[in-house]
């Protein structure tokens, strides 16, 4: 059976931090002794990912997903467990592992600010110790891929905030990694940027056959680029598996959407009516009755069109985060 | 050894192109490390030309020359690169040097080294400038 590209094995981060109260008589008191709590921002998680995957990486603020991919990519020593990332331990940070995996988070510039990026790119192509030849070619299809012909040229503090996400990915990239982490590559962006970034997400793995590991706020990432989501909370593993069935487990009804001619009609002995506009019901109904629900409607109502769906997968998260963890 | 020397290399074209893309930030850079010494080098001089050209054991001539070589080699000594590491570790920046697959304290000598290159020829003009004067 072929190694998984990462292997994580009830992996933990436990944080030390010091506490203080406000004013000047506590700020003197913690030079004498301060007080510390400890804090687990990652609690024993074990998941696999195989070669050329993508898996979304969910949880809310806080849950630990930005520590485990610093674990991963090995900025952060654990506290205890597991992980190898294409048979390296991370956080002994060889060279010739370094040199297969890549790091962009959303929130941090890694380019040279004051200069146009294409000077960081040239950095990275001597610190990677890219060929000429495959960084020209690199270049060339990541400047297609990414539109990034009048970019290059300008200084990295004059482009907008999209523009600079595209080079930062760029940059990241040009070393061609065979494991890419991404913690919220797209957070902040425009809807059409995010779907372009989306797009090259795709393609990128599609044509490198990389692995990749994305943190997204954003339920549409997700959708888009993953069949699979690992989810986590307060540091602990609560969800891993198919988007799909996701939805079924954490949802006990289904959204009817009923176009009638107009809202004055009380459909709330079919369901829970969450809105109404223009004649379009939206009826929130336990999962078993669906069926009979729609038949009811269909027979008592001058139904114009109906659509039985999944809630959104914004809610299913919502409901997740909102679960004790196991 | 030849993929440090291409990198030493890369760091010194981008060092410059950071350097001269604020032009005043340079020339006020320039001005700050030559004022210092020379105000130093104004008043002994004046110090010592009203005592009768020395003071103690010195010459106007010698002040001059030991200021001229303080101007040197604090330009040539003086480095920034703790408060950088300072400033990157406690905004969490040093993370993505680790990322990398060389030690960051290349990056730094590097870049120290080529912003020495890039501004010593001009503090030698300058020097030679001031000790022209001081004989004049």
């Amino acid at each position: 059976m072929k190694s998984p590209a990462i292997h994580v094995q009830n992996l933990r981060k436990i944080y030390t931090v010091s506490e203080q109260e406000a004013g000047t008589m506590a700020a003197l008191g913690s030079l004498v002794r301060r007080r510390r709590i400890e804090v687990p921002a990652v609690d024993g998680i074990s998941f696999d990912l195989a070669a050329g995957e993508i898996v979304g990486f969910l949880g809310p603020n806080g849950a630990g997903k930005t520590t485990t991919l610093k674990m991963l990519s090995g900025v952060l020593h654990p506290t205890s467990g597991e992980a190898t990332v294409l048979g390296y331990v991370p956080w002994k940070r060889e060279k010739s592992f370094l040199r297969q995996i890549t790091l962009v988070m959303g929130q941090r510039n890694q380019l040279v600010w004051d200069i146009p990026a294409l000077h960081s790119f040239e950095l990275n192509r001597a610190i990677y110790r890219i060929p000429p030849e495959d960084y020209s070619r690199m270049l060339a299809e990541l400047t297609e891929l990414l539109e990034l012909g009048p970019l290059l040229h300008k200084p990295v503090r004059n482009l907008s905030l999209g523009e600079r996400m595209k080079c930062e990915i760029a940059a990241a990239l040009l070393h061609r990694p065979s494991v890419v982490f991404l913690d919220e590559p797209t957070i902040g962006l425009d809807v059409t940027m995010q779907r372009r970034i989306r797009t090259f997400i795709s393609e990128y793995n599609r044509r490198f056959g990389a692995t990749v590991l994305l943190t997204s706020h954003y339920m549409a990432d997700v959708e888009a680029l993953c069949k699979r989501i690992v989810v986590i909370h307060h540091g602990k593993l609560l969800f891993d598996g198919d988007l799909a069935l996701l939805v079924q487990k954490f949802t006990a009804h289904k959204i009817i959407q009923v176009q009638i001619g107009d809202c004055q009609a009380d459909l709330n002995s079919y369901g829970e009516v969450v809105s109404c506009a223009d004649g379009l019901f939206t009826l929130r109904v336990p999962k078993a009755e669906t069926a009979r629900v729609t038949e009811r409607l269909l027979a008592d109502l001058p139904v114009i069109d109906l659509l039985v769906e999944d809630p959104p997968i914004e809610e299913v998260i919502e409901l997740v985060f909102a679960q004790e963890s196991p | 050894m030849r993929g440090l020397v291409e990198l030493y290399a890369q760091q010194f074209r981008t060092t410059t192109a950071m350097m001269f893309q604020y032009r005043a930030s340079l020339v006020i850079w320039m001005i700050g490390q030559v004022l210092e010494p020379l105000v130093y080098l104004v008043v002994w001089t004046i110090v010592s030309n009203s005592s009768g050209g020395s003071v103690g054991s010195y010459t106007t001539q010698e002040f001059a020359a030991y200021f001229i070589v303080l101007m040197l080699v604090n330009q040539v000594t003086y480095t920034w690169i703790m408060y950088e590491y300072e400033y990157r570790i406690r905004q969490g920046t040093l993370s993505f040097a680790l990322l990398k697959p060389v030690h960051p304290i290349h990056s730094d000598i590097s870049d120290n080294l080529s912003s020495k290159l890039i501004t010593l020829p001009i503090m030698i003009v300058v020097a030679v400038v001031v000790k022209g004067k001081c004989q004049g």
